[in-house]
C-alpha cells in the first residue's frame, strides 16, 4: 500500500512531535515514523529555553535576556536563525517565536499528565536529584518548589528504601553546603528514609515502579500517610522527593500530598531517562495523535529519493518489512548522535538518511572531522564540547542548505537537535531549541503545502 | 596431532570446562550487547518490569549488562531469563538497537546445553512434543473428536465450513500455525472461508509442521532448525509462492526463516494479504452485504509478535481493514500495544507471571467499554480471553480472522 500523506515527519521526540501537531492541528494529513522512543523521554521532564551563554559561568535571568544575547553574539545559531527579517537578525521575531511555541505548548498540555509551569520573564532555579539547582524555563506542575529557597524553610528529604537512584542523606547535604555557599542556608534541612516497597520487598526498585504505585490508590495512601506523620514530626516545610510521583497522577498526587501534610511536596529533576521525561514524552505523543496524526513506531527512514529540488520518496524499514512514503512534504526531527539522526566515525561526521551537508559549531565543513579531536577530556566545563554543536546547516525557513547555501530541497524542512550552531548541554537549551523550531518547522510546512515558499 | 584431532581436543577442553562456542550470527548478537550504554529506557517500558517489579525480573538492562555475562555460573540468571516475554518493547526503544529478545533466546539455549536441569520442565515438555509431532500442541488422538471440536466451533461463530485443500499447488500456502492447527481451529477455518470467498487459490501442507519458534524461545536451537528445515522443504513442495499465516509468531518466525533460506516466497499475514493482494473494492462488497446484521463495538490488542518483531504496518493496516465493516466502531485501549503475558513460553511455566502481564491490558479493556477485543494472535485471543474470565470482566475476545470471516459470513445469509 502506498503512503501518501501531506507531510512527513522523521523523528519523534519534542520537535518532530511539535512540528507534526502544529500541521496536524492546521487539517494536514500528517504520518510520523519513528524508530523508537522519542529523545524527549531521555530529557528531565523540564523544558529549558536557555539557561547559560556558551562559556559562562552566570546563568541567564531569564530566557528572554538570552534570547536578546544570543541573537546578537551568535547570529548562526537556531534562536538567531529564525529571526532572520530580510537579511538582518531581529530579536523581537525570535521572541516572538518563542513566545507563540511556548504559549502553545502550555495550552496543549494543559489538561495532560505532564502540564507545565513557568514563563519567559524568568528561569527558575530548579533543585536537582544530587541537591544542585539548574535554570529552566517551564517545569511540571509536580516540580514546583515556591518558597523552598526562603531562610526559614525547613526541607525534608525524602528517599526510598531500595530506591538506588536518590540517596536522600547526600542529596540534602549538597543542598545545605551548595546554599551555605552563597550564605542563604536554611537554618536546618533534614532527611529521612521512608518504606514503600511497591512489590513487597524494598530492595532492587526501579524509579519507575515507584511511579507506577503511586499512580494506584494503594500507592498513594501509603505515601500519603507516611508523608503526614513525617511532616507533623519533623515540621517541615517541603518534602523533596525523587522524580517519581506517578505516571498518570503525578500532579494530582503532589497537590493532593501537599494539601494532606500541609508542606510543598514536589519531585526534584531527575537523571535521564526520568519518569518526568517518560510523562512530557507520552503527553506530546498523545496530543499529537489526538490532533489526528498517524504515528508508525519500530521504523527507521534509510533513504530518500530527489527529484530536482523535491523530495518526493522516503524509504523506511521495519523489523522485517520496508514501507515507501511519498509525502508532499517532511521535517526532518532526528537528532544527533544517540538518535543517529548524525553518524560519527574516524572518517568524519556525516548526516546518513539524506547525506545533508554537515558542519561543526563554527561552520567549519564537518564530513571529515574526527569527532574526538572535538570533545574535552573533562566531561562537565562550561564550555561543553563542541561535538554537541555539529548538525546540518539550516536557511531562514530551517531547510537544510548544501555547499552553496542553497535549499537541498524547496520541501525539506528540519527541526531540534539536527540543526547545527547550539550547544543544548552547556546553554540549557535543548527542548527549548527543540520546541521552538519545531513550531516553525510545522507553520513553515503548513506555508510549504498550502502556497509557495 | 592432525587437524581433526586437534580441533577435537579443543572442543573436548571446551566442553569440559563448560564453553558453548557461538556462530557467526551469535557473535553478532553478542556484539550489539557492547552498544548498550546502560541508560536503562528498557526498564520504564518494559511490561514484565511493570507486572512484577524489577526484584523478580531484573529487566532488559540487567539482561544485557548482568546476566549475559554470568557464565558459567547459570543458576543466578535462569530463574529470570525464563521470565522474559520476548515482546521487543526494550529492543524497539533502544536507542542503540540492542537485540535483547535475541539475547534472551541464546541464553537460554547457553543453559539448556550446559545447564538443562535449569530449564522450567514445561518447556523440555513442549520440546519432546516438538520433537515427536513437530508440533507445539499434543495432536489430537481421535481425529474425529477433533472435527467434532472444530465443527462446535464454527457452528457457535455462524462461520460456513469449506473443506481443505491439500496436496494441490496453488499460489497461496495456508499455514495457521499450530495454535490454529490443533486449538483454535475456528480460525484456522475463518481463514479458509475468507480465502475462498475471496477466489484466492491455495493449499494447505499436507501435514502441518511446526516452524520452530517455541523451540527456539525454549532454548532448543539445534531442534529449531531442525524444524525449520523440515518446513522450508514442505514450502518448496507446494511451489508456492505466497504464504498466508494468522498467527502472530508465525508470521514473524517465518519471514525470518523464510529470509535466511533464501527461498523466492513472500510471507503475509492475513490482514497484508487483505491490505495488499485483495482489491479494496471487492473485500468492502463482502463487508457491505453484512450490513445492518450486526452492530458491535470493539478495541485492538495488538500482539507483540506482529508489531515489533514484524512491522507496525500491520497494526495500521488491521484498523483501516476493521473500519471498512459496518456497525464497527473501535474504541482504543491504552494498552493497545502492551504484551499479552503470553509470550516467551512464560505462559507455560510462570503463568502467575504471564496473568500478572496480562492484568495491564484486561484493565485498560475494561476502562474502553468495548463489547469486544479483536487482535490478530490465537495466543494474545487466549492470553486476554483466560485472564478477562478470570477477572469477571464480560468483554468478548475474537481472532481478528474469525471476526472478519464472521461479518463475510453474515453478509453470505
Amino acid at each position: 500500500m502506498d503512503l501518501e500523506p501531506d507531510v512527513l515527519v522523521i523523528g519523534g521526540g519534542m520537535a518532530g512531535l511539535v512540528a507534526g501537531t502544529v500541521a496536524a492541528q492546521d487539517g494536514l494529513d500528517v504520518l510520523l515514523i519513528r524508530r523508537g522512543q522519542g529523545s524527549t523521554a531521555m530529557s528531565s521532564g523540564a523544558i529549558d529555553i536557555c539557561g547559560y551563554m556558551r562559556g559562562a559561568t552566570v546563568h541567564f535571568e531569564s530566557p528572554i535576556e538570552a534570547i536578546q544575547t544570543i541573537t546578537r553574539v551568535h547570529p548562526l545559531h537556531p534562536y538567531s536563525i529564525i529571526a532572520y527579517d530580510e537579511g538582518g537578525i531581529v530579536p523581537e521575531k525570535s521572541i516572538k517565536y518563542i513566545k507563540d511555541a511556548t504559549n502553545w505548548l502550555k495550552k496543549q498540555l494543559a489538561r495532560s499528565i505532564a502540564a507545565i509551569e513557568g514563563d519567559l520573564s524568568r528561569n527558575l532555579m530548579q533543585l536537582t536529584q544530587i541537591g544542585t539547582t539548574k535554570p529552566t524555563c517551564f517545569v511540571q506542575g509536580s516540580m514546583v518548589h515556591p518558597g523552598l529557597y526562603d531562610n526559614d524553610s525547613r526541607p525534608l528529604f525524602v528517599g526510598i528504601r531500595g530506591h538506588s537512584d536518590f540517596n536522600a542523606a547526600i542529596t540534602a547535604n549538597t543542598f545545605l553546603q551548595y546554599r551555605m555557599d552563597i550564605d542563604m542556608a536554611p537554618r536546618i534541612v533534614l532527611n529521612e528514609m521512608i518504606d514503600l516497597s511497591p512489590h513487597g520487598r524494598h530492595h532492587n526498585i526501579a524509579s519507575i515502579e515507584i511511579a507506577r504505585f503511586l499512580d494506584t490508590e494503594e500507592g498513594l495512601e501509603k505515601i500519603t500517610s507516611i508523608l503526614k506523620n513525617e511532616v507533623k514530626r519533623t515540621g517541615a516545610t517541603h518534602v523533596v522527593l525523587p522524580a517519581v510521583l506517578g505516571i498518570e497522577r503525578a500532579i494530582d498526587n503532589a497537590k493532593h500530598l501537599s494539601k494532606e501534610t500541609q508542606a510543598t511536596v514536589f519531585e526534584t529533576l531527575a537523571f535521564p531517562p526520568s519518569v518526568p521525561g517518560l510523562r512530557l514524552q507520552m503527553a506530546l505523543d498523545r496530543i499529537f495523535q489526538a490532533s489526528g496524526g498517524t504515528l508508525i513506531l519500530g521504523h527507521k527512514a534509510v533513504s530518500g529519493v530527489f527529484k530536482g529540488e523535491t523530495l518526493v520518496e522516503v524509504k523506511a524499514s521495519g523489523p522485517k518489512r520496508k514501507i515507501s512514503i511519498r509525502p508532499k512534504a517532511a521535517v526532518l526531527a532526528t537528532g544527533k548522535f544517540i538518535s543517529e539522526g548524525l553518524l560519527g566515525s574516524q572518517k568524519g561526521v556525516r548526516e546518513p538518511l539524506f547525506g545533508l551537508v554537515t558542519v561543526t559549531g563554527e561552520f567549519y565543513d564537518a564530513s571529515e572531522e574526527y569527532p574526538r579531536r572535538h570533545t574535552r577530556p573533562i566531561p562537565f566545563t562550561n564550555r561543553g564540547h563542541d561535538i554537541f554543536q555539529f548538525g546540518v546547516p539550516v536557511d531562514e525557513n530551517l531547510r537544510p542548505v548544501d555547499y552553496n547555501g542553497r535549499a537541498k530541497a524547496e520541501n525539506l524542512f528540519a527541526a531540534g537537535a539536527i540543526i547545527a550552531g547550539y550547544d543544548f548541554s552547556s546553554e540549557k537549551s535543548g527542548l527549548g531549541v527543540a520546541l521552538t523550531t519545531g513550531y516553525v518547522a510545522g507553520e513553515k510546512v503548513i506555508r510549504n503545502i498550502r502556497s509557495d515558499i | 596431532m592432525s587437524e581433526e584431532e586437534a580441533y577435537e581436543f579443543v572442543m573436548n577442553t571446551l566442553r569440559k570446562e563448560a564453553i558453548v562456542p557461538l556462530d557467526h550470527e551469535e557473535i553478532d548478537i553478542v556484539r550489539s550487547i557492547e552498544k548498550c550504554m546502560n541508560c536503562g529506557s528498557c526498564i520504564n517500558l518494559c511490561p514484565v518490569v511493570a507486572a512484577v517489579g524489577m526484584d523478580t525480573f531484573s529487566g532488559p538492562r540487567s539482561i544485557a549488562i548482568e546476566l549475559s555475562r554470568s557464565t558459567p555460573e547459570f543458576w543466578t540468571s535462569a530463574n529470570m531469563i525464563f521470565l522474559c516475554t520476548g515482546c521487543g518493547t526494550c529492543r524497539e526503544n533502544c536507542p542503540h538497537d540492542v537485540d535483547i529478545p535475541m539475547i534472551v533466546n541464546l541464553l537460554r539455549w547457553v543453559i539448556y546445553k550446559q545447564r538443562p536441569e535449569l530449564i522450567p520442565k514445561q518447556l523440555l515438555e513442549v520440546q519432546n512434543r516438538l520433537e515427536k509431532h513437530s508440533l507445539a500442541f499434543e495432536p489430537w488422538e481421535d481425529i474425529e473428536d477433533k472435527n467434532e471440536s472444530r465443527d462446535v466451533r464454527i457452528e457457535q461463530l455462524g462461520i460456513p465450513f469449506v473443506k481443505d485443500r491439500k496436496g494441490v499447488k496453488a499460489e497461496v500456502l495456508f499455514y495457521p500455525g499450530c495454535q490454529a492447527e490443533e486449538r483454535a481451529q475456528e480460525v484456522r477455518e475463518a481463514a479458509k472461508y475468507i480465502l475462498v470467498r475471496l477466489e484466492v487459490d491455495y493449499c494447505l501442507l499436507s501435514e502441518m509442521s511446526c516452524c520452530g519458534l517455541p523451540a527456539r524461545l525454549s532454548g532448543a536451537k539445534e531442534l529449531a532448525r531442525d524444524l525449520e528445515k523440515k518446513l522450508i522443504s514442505k514450502i518448496k513442495e507446494t511451489g508456492a509462492k505466497k504464504i498466508v499465516t494468522t498467527c502472530a509468531g508465525c508470521t514473524s518466525s517465518l519471514s525470518e526463516i523464510i529470509e535466511n533460506s533464501g527461498v523466492n516466497v513472500k510471507v503475509y499475514h492475513i490482514i497484508e494479504y487483505l491490505m495488499e493482494e485483495v482489491d479494496e473494492a471487492k473485500l468492502k462488497l463482502l463487508f457491505e452485504r453484512g450490513r445492518g446484521t450486526s452492530e458491535s463495538t470493539i478495541t485492538i490488542h495488538d500482539p507483540c509478535h506482529l508489531i515489533r518483531h514484524t512491522s507496525r504496518m500491520i497494526m495500521y493496516y488491521a484498523s483501516i481493514i476493521l473500519r471498512m465493516i459496518p456497525g464497527v466502531s473501535i474504541k482504543p485501549s491504552s494498552a493497545f500495544d502492551s504484551c499479552c503475558g503470553g509470550g516467551g513460553m512464560v505462559g507455560y511455566h510462570s503463568p502467575h507471571v504471564a496473568s500478572r502481564v496480562t492484568e495491564v491490558n484486561v484493565k485498560a479493556i475494561e476502562r474502553t467499554g468495548a463489547e469486544r477485543v479483536v487482535t490478530p494472535c490465537p495466543l494474545c485471543t487466549t492470553q486476554l480471553e483466560n485472564e478477562l474470565f478470570r477477572s469477571n470482566v464480560v468483554v468478548d475476545v475474537d481472532d481478528f480472522t474469525v471476526f472478519i470471516a464472521q461479518q463475510i459470513a453474515r453478509g453470505e445469509r
